[in-house]
């Protein structure tokens, strides 16, 4: 890249297809190169502002009583405190097909429950193809008895709802930091402490407390939310361990994907 | 007596034809009399009347019909302008119409087409259409006239339906028939030669065992239709004749149970747009009930299988699930939820019951991935036994080369050339390998 850039200056011809002289393209390129990554980091302040938003519209709406931002080494994770519950981690990422984003994450002592979000603006694939890749990468830290684990995980961002990445749950959007949005697919993980257990969540029986707070802020109450949730579980059988993710978008519509 | 035309011929039109002077006589074999020459004349295109008894049509017929909401749209005046415009969309909008135009457009006409002394198409309703779009729709001047042989004025309707038996299923027009229209025109013959699949093939030219799959397949798709009152026609189905193939052949011999397992699992799943090749795997006596237990285990499903039950409940009279069934059906799990999902169009809503509606579309596309989870875990199920039965039946076969290498051996050791030394390795390395299976050290 260094060297396309460089060389560009002495290539009369194509930048005098721009308008440009190669002396004035050599006066420009700084300034030039500093408001792309101005404009590139803003757009990522912009995916981390939709967290926070979201975050600021749960302690609006009462139903946690706290957000905070520690660092943990490379991680961002929210600490967020839920009456009657305790501590919930969030743990930001991109998107779920990057080893980053699927595998480097610690679950902190201090959380009950802890979430990947996944906030993942790829259009490479439709979101269920990204989160399918990711959960087969993060499969075998899931599987580790002695490693602590997550309890669930969300792929959510600013583009979900809009026409690029239409929502099947779009009739649930509520308006949050200027944008209508639409529920998150939360999808619970299995408890996967007990050592050579066969199934792992297999028929989605895991339960977890933070799934219903996060989608009451979208009026989703106890009784429609198993028809919200989605869930990720593990088989072993015969040495082998097949995977299930089932998403749900409300009632009659859902989705399954097993390998 | 199924009529085709006016048995009082159109007089106006039957002299049109027999003035027009006839290019030469063809010979056409499939004419069932003695006399099996033909004339060939041209007439206009669009003079031509179409067959509404052309059995390449029917299903499609039976949508115009569904759609018009006129029981005798095709048999009340079938020469008449309604009909005849309803048989030219039919027959310009099936499949590989573009293709035939071109093709017509490339060469010409090739063969001519058949008609009766009034100017009605037994044999080359397609063909025609094509030449009247060309014509009327592209302006090419060469489609004005049609070739046509014309056949006699005294011609019975029973000659007809052979003739049409003769060229259009035992000829290479058959890739042109969908596989139920050709079902429609078996199950006619079967009924007009006393139930007899013997008869029936001879006519068609086919044997007894394909003549009576694709009657039996059409029964099955007679019985979906019916189940969804309306909602669906046998149109629908023509792209899934390879499940129907299955289903059919699976259940034939099956006890009553079982049959209603499979064909409810194949009804919804064909509902459902499920891959034939995926429904296989659901050939089981328990197929219902790996269905319904995916669905009872999805939050998101589970109240639409409670809404279908609670309207069968509210209205057990009209299952018609029990009349198709036999009279003491087994409660099959999936019947209150076929009944439901076969009687909405995808473009309906679905009732739940609290006032919920749902889109149908929505809930096929959902039943879709419950019923291919089903079938995959029945799949994987299947494979966990074949790996269980694996080694005894390679034991077996072991047992049974074993057995014939004692029987073979003495008249080898007979032989001049025989050697006694590799044959003694081989069974040196058949008892190591004995010693490996059993778990001993050689």
């Amino acid at each position: 890249m260094d060297y396309l850039i460089q060389n560009l200056a002495t290539d009369a011809d194509v930048l005098a297809r721009y308008g440009l002289t190669a002396e004035e393209y050599r006066d420009a390129m700084p300034a030039a190169i500093e408001a792309a990554r101005g404009s590139m980091s803003a757009s990522n302040a912009g995916r981390r502002q939709f967290l926070l938003d979201i975050l600021e519209a749960l302690l609006k709406a009462g139903l946690v009583e706290s957000v905070t931002k520690p660092q943990y080494g490379d991680d961002t994770v929210y600490r967020l405190t839920v009456p009657r519950f305790g501590s919930v981690a969030i743990i930001q990422k991109g998107c779920p097909d990057g080893a980053h984003s699927s595998i480097r994450w610690s679950v902190p002592d201090w959380a009950r429950e802890t979430y990947l979000w996944w906030l993942c603006d790829s259009m490479k694939a439709e979101p269920g193809e990204h989160i399918a890749k990711g959960i087969q990468r993060m499969r075998s830290r899931v599987l580790d008895p002695a490693d602590r684990t997550v309890d669930g995980v969300i792929f959510h961002n600013h583009l979900c709802g809009t026409p690029k990445r239409r929502c099947p749950k779009q009739d649930r959007a509520v308006q949050i930091g200027g944008l209508l949005v639409p529920p998150p697919c939360v999808y619970i993980m299995p408890d996967s402490s007990k050592p050579n257990v066969r199934d792992l969540n297999w028929a989605g029986t895991q339960q977890r407390f933070f799934p219903g707070i996060l989608l009451g802020l979208f009026g989703i109450d106890q009784q429609a939310l198993p028809a919200y949730l989605g869930h990720v579980g593990f088989q072993r059988k015969n040495g082998e361990v097949r995977t299930t993710v089932s998403a749900r978008f409300g009632i009659g519509r859902s989705t399954t994907y097993r390998r | 007596m199924i009529r085709l035309f006016n048995p009082m011929l159109d007089q106006d039109r039957v002299v049109l034809l027999r003035n027009r002077h006839p290019t030469r006589h063809v010979l056409v074999p499939a004419w069932p009399r003695e006399q099996k020459e033909l004339p060939q004349i041209e007439v206009e295109v669009a003079w031509v009347r179409f067959s509404t008894l052309n059995h390449r049509t029917k299903a499609e017929q039976r949508r115009e019909i569904h759609r018009a909401g006129q029981a005798d749209l095709f048999t009340a005046d079938p020469l008449g302008p309604v009909a005849q415009e309803a048989q030219y969309r039919i027959l310009t909008s099936q499949e590989g119409f573009k293709e035939l135009k071109a093709d017509l457009k490339d060469r010409g006409q090739q063969d001519p087409a058949i008609i009766t002394a009034e100017g009605v198409l037994i044999n080359g309703n397609r063909r025609t259409a094509a030449l009247r779009s060309l014509y009327q729709d592209d302006d090419w001047m060469k489609a004005r006239y049609v070739q046509c042989l014309v056949l006699p004025e005294d011609a019975q309707i029973d000659e007809l339906v052979d003739l049409e038996a003769e060229l259009q299923i035992a000829r290479d027009f058959k890739q042109e028939y969908s596989w139920i229209n050709e079902a429609f025109l078996i199950e006619e013959l079967y009924d007009r030669e006393g139930k007899d699949f013997g008869r029936v093939a001879r006519r068609m030219h086919s044997d007894v065992a394909k003549v009576r799959d694709l009657h039996d397949k059409l029964q099955q798709v007679h019985q979906l239709v019916d189940l969804s009152k309306g909602a669906r026609l046998h149109v629908d189905f023509a792209d899934n004749e390879s499940a129907f193939t299955e289903l059919t052949g699976h259940i034939r011999n099956k006890p009553a149970a079982e049959a209603d397992s499979v064909r409810a699992a194949y009804f919804l799943g064909t509902l459902a747009n499920v891959e034939y090749r995926k429904l296989r795997h659901l050939r089981r006596a328990d197929a219902a009930q790996l269905i319904q237990r995916e669905i009872e285990r999805d939050p998101a499903l589970k109240p639409v299988l409670d809404a279908a039950r609670s309207a069968e409940a509210a209205d057990p009279g009209d299952d018609l699930l029990n009349d198709l069934l036999g009279e003491d059906p087994p409660a099959q799990p999936l019947n209150e939820l076929l009944s439901l999902i076969a009687a909405r169009t995808p473009d309906e809503n679905v009732n739940l019951g609290n006032g919920d509606n749902v889109s149908a579309r929505q809930v096929l596309t959902s039943l879709r991935g419950a019923i291919v989870a089903a079938a995959e875990e029945a799949a994987d199920e299947a494979a966990d036994q074949s790996a269980v039965k694996a080694p005894f039946s390679q034991a077996e076969k072991a047992i049974n080369a074993l057995k014939r290498i004692g029987k073979d051996l003495p008249k080898a050791r007979a032989q001049a050339e025989w050697d006694e030394h590799p044959f003694g390795l081989k069974i040196a390395e058949i008892k190591g390998l004995l010693n490996e299976i059993e778990g001993r050290q050689a």
